[in-house]
């Protein structure tokens, strides 16, 4: 294939073999979204009130069936148009075409973007038009035309295009490397699902530690910060592709439609850059994929592996992740770790070698696969055990240094829950970890570097009684104790951000004096029953 | 011509084609034998680029894979796109294959009556076979590579298929490389043959060498021989009913040791290509 000419004839003949993909994509696309739309603002304007209207808005703003149906196709692409690379009587004839290899792959590669890109815009922008009209045919529908909606509708595209092309890469990375369609699909969802679970875990190291707080979704009165949109248990990271992509068009599209501005641009300029991040990494991936592709061999589809290395490669940091999160479960939560350690040994043995007679369709050798999956469990010990230990130090005994305060916060709560009687409906009430939402308490608020560096002190020598008198394993002490104080400290920076959130009990009595002397309120406390041990 | 230098090909640990040499030049139809599992569609893959390989394969002192427009594989398992005729093939064909001859596509239709807008998967197996040979030819290559493209074809269709690649080669010069298990069924149409065993082209020789160079003959004795008869001569094949002998040799060297024999009858017999390659690869086999 010499000319762009030839290029061009390629093309036009992928679509005419593909032609029902297309129509198909295009029909699911248009009623994903505008024709969702459309029938929600003919039913709105034929009998909604403006309650219904409200409640409406978001959903035809935001285009979240045109999104997961664009989640779905750019997954599920790859395997329609690169189908023929598990067939040998099919790789014959590629392989042998007048075309360099790179060349081919590229132009398949692209005509599957394109089929799924091209009636993606268009609904989008035909979305974008029906709300439009809608907004200036009717009052009911509230819009404003400027410039943020082109812009909103600029950026949605940009981001179903470049989401598109990762969300393919995945899959034909995954089609690349295996040998059947069967095992090309589970390797699809492992590829795809592989930052998912290395981020839960990673994740699930940074909880459980003295003074952890979780992620509180009430928002809080009295000047607190929601804690849930900084979250120290953050749900928003770079991995989360899948989820990046959603959130991306859906604050966009919401926001505009909405009030006309996006009202959060700075949450949406992280998404966007991170999708923006995943379409650059996806352009090394395609290189990779190229490469992959050239040097296929025809010999191996439907043999037990492409590359040697890639099934256990993904088999062993699965095992080891998945090990590693079963392990850090039990071990945490059980005195009896070492019983509970030889029930993971048992089953992830069973359950590796039940992949393992999957994988090779037969009974695998028992002790070769036993010796194997002892190193990985000492691995997954291993690794359990060294970042159990110091994520839990570096997270217990961090405090922010001096200069980074601008604010400090200090909150004492009564244990009473709202809900339980006696209630008083007219105060103010907070949410207050562990107890949840409260009415009585405290908040000592103060910027003045010396208070501020009083709080820290304080900070410290809680940390200090917790290590002197073995409070480590959790916020939850071991024993009887009576009068205990919970706490929270918070911090912000210059700016007001929350940067750090702690939860303690304060036990030692002269410490609880130090604080009610500073936050000149006295402390709520409440009783530890001996019941309450840990682990029971 | 297609010239091949030490030509490696593994699957695994197991090695097919071992340091392969071969040349093949213009203009010829060259048969490619060799028992099952030889390596004769392996190698016909490497020669079309399909397979990775170690070892070198060139065409008019290119790199193989730099001239795939001059070569066209017509595999043994007729590919196509699901609900696509052989017309729709066409346009495929034609925007990979700057040489594609519209003129040659009909008149082979013509040849063939075939109806190029009948889906392929409707079609026999046969017309199957046809319909990739029908795209195959019109590509125009200079080499075609045929692996067993003779299974499933009718008689008639097969007449008519070597009419028309002696007639590719006549007109245009063009080479042909047919593998097939069928001997018979090249020897009306190869100029030559080639002989893969042992991972290696063991032979390689024109029709005409075949001809000159293998001789079968009865010998008739008055008293039925020993069985030193010939003993230690390089025969490829002796059978012996009572006092008849029949012997296939190679060369002319052993007819003064058969003379000196003396048979009372000497009866040349003609040789098929089938025999030829059965002898040579027993003699190959009992040499090991």
């Amino acid at each position: 294939m010499k000319n762009k000419n030839h290029v061009s004839r390629y093309l036009f003949h992928l679509l005419k073999q593909f032609r029902a993909i297309a129509i198909l994509y295009a029909i699911l696309y248009f009623l994903a979204y505008p024709f969702i739309m459309l029938m929600q603002i003919l039913t709105l304007s034929m009998g909604g009130s403006q309650r219904y209207v409200a409640n409406a808005l978001p959903i035809y703003g935001a285009p979240t069936l045109l999104i997961l149906a664009t989640l779905a196709t750019g997954l599920i692409t790859p395997y329609i148009i690169f189908s023929y690379l598990y067939k040998r009587a099919d790789m014959d004839t590629y392989f042998a075409l007048p075309i360099r290899k790179s060349k081919l792959f590229l132009i398949q590669t692209f005509f599957a973007w394109l089929i799924q890109i091209v009636p993606i815009l268009i609904m989008n922008g035909l979305g974008y038009a029906i709300a439009l009209i809608a907004s200036k045919t009717s009052p009911l529908f509230v819009m404003n035309v400027n410039h943020d909606n082109a812009r909103a509708l600029l950026f949605s595209s940009l981001i179903f295009m470049m989401g598109s092309f990762f969300l393919m890469i995945l899959s034909i990375l995954a089609i690349l490397c295996t040998t059947s369609l069967f095992n090309g699909i589970v390797y699809g969802i492992v590829l795809n699902g592989f930052p998912y679970v290395l981020f839960f875990l990673w994740q699930s190291y940074q909880v459980n530690f003295p003074g952890y707080t979780s992620t509180i979704s009430q928002p809080l009165q009295k000047g607190l910060t929601d804690v849930s949109t900084i979250g120290l248990m953050k749900q928003e990271s770079p991995l989360l592709f899948h989820d990046n992509f959603l959130r991306a068009i859906s604050a966009l599209w919401e926001s505009n439609f909405l009030f006309g501005r996006l009202t959060d641009h700075d949450r949406f300029m992280t998404l966007f850059m991170w999708v923006l991040l995943a379409f650059v990494l996806s352009l090394p991936l395609l290189a990779l994929a190229t490469y992959l592709y050239k040097i296929r061999k025809v010999e191996r589809i439907q043999s037990t592996s492409i590359f040697r290395y890639f099934y256990p490669i993904v088999i062993y940091s699965f095992g080891v992740m998945l090990l590693m999160s079963s392990l850090k479960t039990f071990i945490d939560e059980s005195y009896n770790w070492y019983a509970e350690a030889l029930t993971v040994f048992l089953i992830g043995f069973a359950l590796y070698y039940v992949v393992q007679i999957i994988r090779y369709h037969g009974w695998p050798k028992f002790f070769s696969n036993l010796g194997i999956y002892i190193l990985v469990f000492i691995l997954s010990f291993g690794l359990n055990f060294t970042l159990s230990k110091t994520q839990t130090r570096i997270l217990t005994y961090q405090v922010p240094k001096l200069n980074q305060i601008g604010k400090a916060q200090i909150v004492t709560a009564d244990q009473m829950r709202y809900d339980e009687e006696p209630y008083e409906h007219e105060r103010p009430y907070i949410y207050f970890e562990p107890y949840g939402t409260v009415n009585k308490f405290e908040i000592y608020d103060t910027k003045g570097k010396e208070d501020i560096d009083h709080v820290r002190q304080i900070h410290k020598a809680i940390l200090k009684d917790i290590t002197d008198n073995n409070r480590t394993d959790s916020w939850r002490s071991v024993g009887h104790h009576e009068d205990v104080a919970a706490i929270q400290i918070y911090y912000y920076d210059v700016a007001n951000r929350l940067i750090m959130v702690r939860t303690y009990d304060v036990y030692d009595k002269d410490l609880q004096k130090e604080i009610e002397m500073l936050i000149n309120h006295p402390l709520y406390t409440y009783q530890i029953p001996a019941y309450e041990e840990k682990g029971y | 011509m297609l010239r091949i230098n030490n030509l490696t090909k593994s699957f695994g640990d197991y090695v097919v084609l071992d340091k392969l040499n071969w040349q093949v030049g213009d203009g010829q139809v060259i048969g490619l034998i060799g028992s099952n599992g030889a390596g004769k569609s392996t190698l016909l893959r490497c020669i079309a680029s399909v397979y990775s390989f170690s070892g070198a394969i060139s065409y008019n002192g290119e790199h193989v894979d730099l001239q795939k427009d001059k070569l066209f594989f017509v595999s043994d398992e007729p590919f196509y796109f699901n609900r696509f005729s052989t017309y729709d093939m066409k346009k495929f064909y034609r925007s990979f294959y700057s040489r594609f001859s519209e003129e040659t596509y009909q008149r082979l239709l013509e040849v063939f009556h075939f109806d190029e807008k009948k889906p392929i998967d409707k079609l026999s197996k046969g017309l199957k076979r046809q319909s990739a040979l029908i795209l195959g030819i019109s590509c125009k290559p200079e080499l075609l590579l045929m692996d067993e493209s003779f299974d499933g074809l009718d008689p008639m269709m097969r007449l008519k298929l070597k009419r028309e690649i002696i007639r590719l080669v006549e007109e245009e010069g063009i080479s042909v490389i047919i593998s097939s298990h069928n001997i018979r069924e090249l020897e009306d149409i190869c100029d030559g043959m080639a002989l893969l065993e042992n991972k290696q082209i063991i032979f390689t020789q024109t029709l005409e060498e075949l001809n000159h160079n293998y001789h079968k003959v009865q010998l008739g004795y008055a008293e039925a021989p020993g069985p030193e008869l010939f003993r230690g001569q390089d025969l490829l094949f002796k059978e012996q009913n009572n006092k008849v002998v029949t012997v296939i040799y190679r060369g002319s060297g052993l007819r003064e040791t058969i003379e000196a024999s003396k048979p009372i009858l000497i009866n040349p017999l003609p040789i098929s290509m089938e025999e030829i390659f059965v002898v040579e690869m027993e003699s190959r086999q009992n040499e090991k």
